[in-house]
């Protein structure tokens, strides 16, 4: 490579550009011999091995990045795979591997020069000179083409793409688990832990990786790891029961609930600021400033508080209790209260300041629940479902060993789904709980169906994973066999109690005097333009009438029959010097004809809004 | 059918009896009835159980409802349940759960003061009655490791942290909280009765037959070394799993064995979390059941038993 110099005279034409980081920093002739020169380098460890290398043959030029934030992939170095057998004392660490060069750093960028073996399996096919290509890179699992959350998928290759991609993308996000290491000194908004979490019975090569390194190999092969899954291995049966399970629902063991199944606890926080009292630059008025404190409020019950406005640990909050107290001095109240559908016990109270100085306070509340009907749970499938009802153990059907299932899913869940791999887990898992040493499911190079079904009948279980089961009502056996198996499940962080939403009387629009919308503020669910059309479509004109008119903004106004105007309600002076207040139309100045009709508020609003713009609407009446 | 009577005489063949555990063929009756027994096993045997925890100090990484949690589920001695009252009938303390009737008062108190982690066990539970205690499986066997000889892990603490509760064990029932059932594992099968084709097997080479012998994931069959015959050895291993009816069908040989239930003899196994011994739990679900059938028979002869039984009341009377 020479060195770009700043002068007109050095002839360009017929070199490559040199790229680093963005920046031209030179020109070279020949770029493949480069190229090759800085990769050795590299592998060698003269230069870091995070930096990458490009060549772009198209536009001329070679590009070097060492800047922070590329993704970069291991991938083996097919020429240098030799060097493996070299390696004296058995030092087979990843880091030792990628000093030797054997493993290389590839960026997204680089990856488009390297010609990479999807597994090992096809570099021999290509010394038996069957394969086109010659490789370059070879992947270090065939499941390392997918991310973290997909690849631990057991048979992943074995469901649909979408399904895969709903566990990956999304109920991975919103399974619980033990998400931190130190909740107990942090303060989220929002957080959710399981109070059992498990991992599950089988394995794939990247959960293999998960975790510190450091930890031994444990006896049996399992890995004393600190790492926890965000879900829990429940014994799943696919059946129906009694109606239950239909479309998408689960059906639940409470004993297993009550063992303590799937419970977990929220802590929400609550954050107050307070202005400081020795803030740099403007001065507060006197007046304004807020501070906490306990004070009588008028929004709220303020039993649980202290004197310095903050509840004691421990206490039991309801909906509507002042979470931290404040006022103004001059008396303001600026308390925080729980909103109708929180409550929950005090877990602790915070006292701090951000870097502006502001001091600030946080409360956080602690609730424990147990899975009822209308929870979100999913498999690791993209099998979703809400629990539908929880059963009692003694009702469930139980097998000849006595086991009851913790679910029971569907079986209309799996053939237009298409996700057989649930089944191979289910199956797999059974294999493994009863001691089979076949554990791997990973993505792409799992176990093949007769390894599966070969070790369940070593168990002692029917090769497809069914069992002859007992009607737990009659105790009479059932005339078909019932699949049933460990299967790894997720609760989800969608809660019906989190989504309930219910109201006869409540809170109106002030504008519009109509039912306000939020559940935050017991607001009530619309009843719209296509639930009006059925109601129609029905002939219920009188419960129409009342959805929309006597249980929303029913009004009531005067008209004048004599002009068809708004009469309004006046105070006027009536000869004898007296004042009475009533409808009159001004139009007529009389009271003659003056006529009450129920409008909708909304309706009303609307010509009192048009008459302030000058424009006047006409009612016609008559008798109804 | 007038003066038809229904009236069996179920028998009980006792197979094998430890403490937890208990295995025993049920014989002349039907299904009905082993299944009633395993019901009432699984869900309306009383035990005690902790019920109600007041928590005085809890410095532990666990949350006060998670403790409770945990103290609910150990299992504790209740012999004495059946002679108990329930709380919410017992006229001596209001069904507040206060009085030695219905209730036992636990206290824990246990503190880390060194750097090694504390496991606070049951064994830190100390009871208001002797006759109530939490399980202790350190005697029941002779291989159990050291460290399960410590009873059941609560929580465990570091330098430091404390806790100190009381808490109250009621009476309860499965139904009304799994924590309450003292079954463990409760079920029948039906006896099998296994019967093969010999002329059809004869036709079999030995390694056919083998090949179906194999076929049955559970030791059921075997081939007498001797004769090369398949013989039946453990009928009971069967789990009814067709396994070897599809083999037979998949060997073109239909009807080589046929295996039918017996439809009034079960073998049932009950194992027991500990809280009583695994007989009693039987013995008791048996009380249980018989007072439910009294609670039947109270009402025999009034009118409204017709009202409430239909058919069932007058075939009372009958029979």
């Amino acid at each position: 490579m020479e060195k770009l110099v700043d002068d007109t005279s050095t002839l360009l034409s017929g070199k490559v550009k040199v790229f680093l980081d963005g920046n031209w920093v030179g020109v070279c002739g020949d770029s493949v011999s480069f190229v090759a020169a800085l990769r050795r380098k590299r592998r060698r460890k003269e230069v870091p091995h995070q930096v990458e290398i490009k060549r772009d043959e198209q536009h001329r030029e070679v590009r070097i990045f060492s800047d922070a934030g590329r993704i970069l992939r291991p991938l083996l170095v097919v020429e240098n795979l030799g060097k493996i057998k070299a390696s004296k004392g058995g030092d087979y660490s990843f880091q030792s591997l990628l000093d030797k060069g054997v493993i290389e750093f590839i960026g997204t960028e680089e990856e488009e020069d390297c010609r990479t073996a999807w597994g090992i399996n096809y570099l021999f096919m290509e010394n038996e000179a069957k394969a086109p290509v010659k490789y370059t890179h070879c992947e270090l699992d065939m499941s390392f083409l997918l991310g973290l959350s997909a690849a631990i998928i057991p048979f992943a290759n074995h469901d649909h793409a979408r399904r895969v991609l709903y566990q990956s993308e999304k109920h991975s996000q919103q399974a619980m688990g033990f998400n931190t290491t130190n909740p107990n000194i942090r303060v989220d908004t929002n957080t959710h832990q399981l109070y059992y979490p498990q991992r599950p019975l089988f394995r794939t090569m990247v959960s293999d990786c998960l975790g510190k390194p450091g930890y031994p190999l444990g006896h049996n092969g399992i890995v004393p790891r600190a790492e926890y899954f965000n879900g829990q291995c429940a014994i799943v049966a696919v059946n129906v029961h009694l109606g239950y399970n239909q479309e998408d629902s689960l059906v639940m063991n409470r004993a297993s609930l009550e063992r303590g199944m799937f419970r977990s606890e929220h802590i929400r926080s609550y954050k107050a600021d307070v202005d400081n009292k020795e803030a740099v630059g403007k001065k507060p008025k006197f007046e304004d400033s807020v501070n906490f404190g306990k004070v009588q409020s008028k929004i709220g019950r303020v039993d649980s508080l202290d004197d310095d406005g903050f509840p004691f640990i421990g206490a039991n909050l309801q909906n509507g209790d002042i979470v931290v107290g404040r006022c103004a001095e001059s008396g303001a109240d600026h308390s925080i209260k729980l909103k109708h559908t929180e409550r929950g016990m005090v877990q602790k109270v915070v006292l701090s300041a951000n870097d502006e100085g502001k001091n600030f306070a946080v409360v956080s509340l602690r609730q424990v629940r147990t899975p009822c009907l209308g929870d979100k749970f999913s498999s690791m499938h993209g099998q979703k479902g809400v629990l539908g009802f929880l059963e009692s153990q003694e009702n469930f059907p139980f097998t000849i060993q006595g086991i009851v299932p913790d679910i029971v899913v569907n079986p209309h869940a799996f053939p237009s789904r298409q996700t057989p791999g649930q089944l191979l887990e289910a199956a797999l898992g059974k294999g493994i709980a009863c001691g089979g040493l076949q554990k791997y499911a990973t993505p792409f190079s799992t176990l093949s169906v007769d390894a599966v079904t070969d070790q369940l009948h070593r168990a002692g279980f029917s090769r497809w994973g069914s069992e002859r089961v007992y009607n737990g009502r009659t105790g009479e056996m059932i005339h078909s066999l019932v699949f049933m198996g460990p299967t790894f499940y997720q609760r989800l962080t969608h809660m019906s109690e989190d989504k309930v939403k219910f109201r006869n009387t409540g809170p109106v629009h002030p504008l519009t005097r109509q039912p306000v919308a939020d559940r935050k503020r017991f607001g009530g669910i619309k009843f719209g333009e296509m639930e009006r059309d059925c109601l129609i479509a029905h002939g219920a004109a009188a419960n129409l009438h009342e959805r929309l008119f006597t249980l929303s903004d029913s009004s009531q106004m005067h008209i004048c029959r004599k002009c068809n105007n708004i009469a309004n309600v006046i105070q006027r002076a009536v000869p004898g010097g007296r004042k009475i207040r009533g409808p009159y139309c001004r139009f007529c100045e009389s009271v003659e004809e003056i006529v009450r009709v129920n409008v909708p508020y909304g309706a009303k609003l609307l010509a009192q809004e048009l008459f302030s713009m000058g424009i006047t609407m006409k009612f016609e009446t008559e008798l109804g | 059918m007038e003066g038809a009577s229904y009236q069996r005489f179920p028998t009980v063949k006792i197979r094998e009896l430890k403490d937890d555990y208990c295995k025993f063929e049920l014989h002349s009756t039907d299904a009905s009835l082993a299944n009633a027994l395993r019901r009432v096993m699984i869900a309306e045997v009383p035990t005690v159980a902790i019920d109600l925890v007041e928590i005085e100090v809890n410095s532990s990484v666990l949350n006060d409802e998670f403790i409770a949690h945990r103290l609910g589920l150990i299992p504790l001695t209740s012999d004495r349940a059946m002679s108990m009252r329930f709380s919410r009938d017992c006229d001596a303390c209001d069904g507040d759960g206060q009085c030695e009737f219905c209730s036992v008062e636990f206290h824990l108190r246990a503190k880390c003061i060194n750097d090694q982690t504390l496991d606070v066990t049951s064994k830190d539970l100390y009871s208001s009655d002797h006759t109530v205690v939490p399980v202790d499986f350190s005697d029941s066997g002779s291989g159990i490791e050291n460290s399960e000889q410590r009873g059941i892990i609560i929580v465990k603490l570091r330098r430091g942290q404390e806790l100190r509760l009381r808490a109250i064990a009621r009476k309860g029932i499965g139904k009304d909280h799994a924590k309450w059932s003292p079954a463990a594992t409760v079920t029948f099968m039906y006896e099998p009765e296994i019967h093969i084709n010999e002329d059809m097997m004869d036709t079999l080479s030995l390694e056919e037959k083998q090949g179906w012998v194999d076929s049955s994931p559970t030791k059921v069959f075997d081939i007498d070394a001797a004769s090369q015959q398949v013989v039946v050895v453990d009928p009971e291993a069967y789990a009814y799993d067709d396994e070897v009816i599809k083999k037979a069908e998949a060997m073109g040989k239909p009807g080589l064995v046929e295996i039918y239930a017996k439809e009034d003899s079960f073998i049932f196994t009950v194992e027991s979390t500990g809280a009583i011994k695994a007989s009693q739990l039987v013995l008791n679900a048996i009380d249980i059941l018989k007072q439910k059938l009294d609670a039947v028979r109270l009402s025999e002869d009034t009118v409204e038993a017709d009202e409430q039984f239909g058919e069932l009341g007058a075939h009372m009377r009958g029979g």
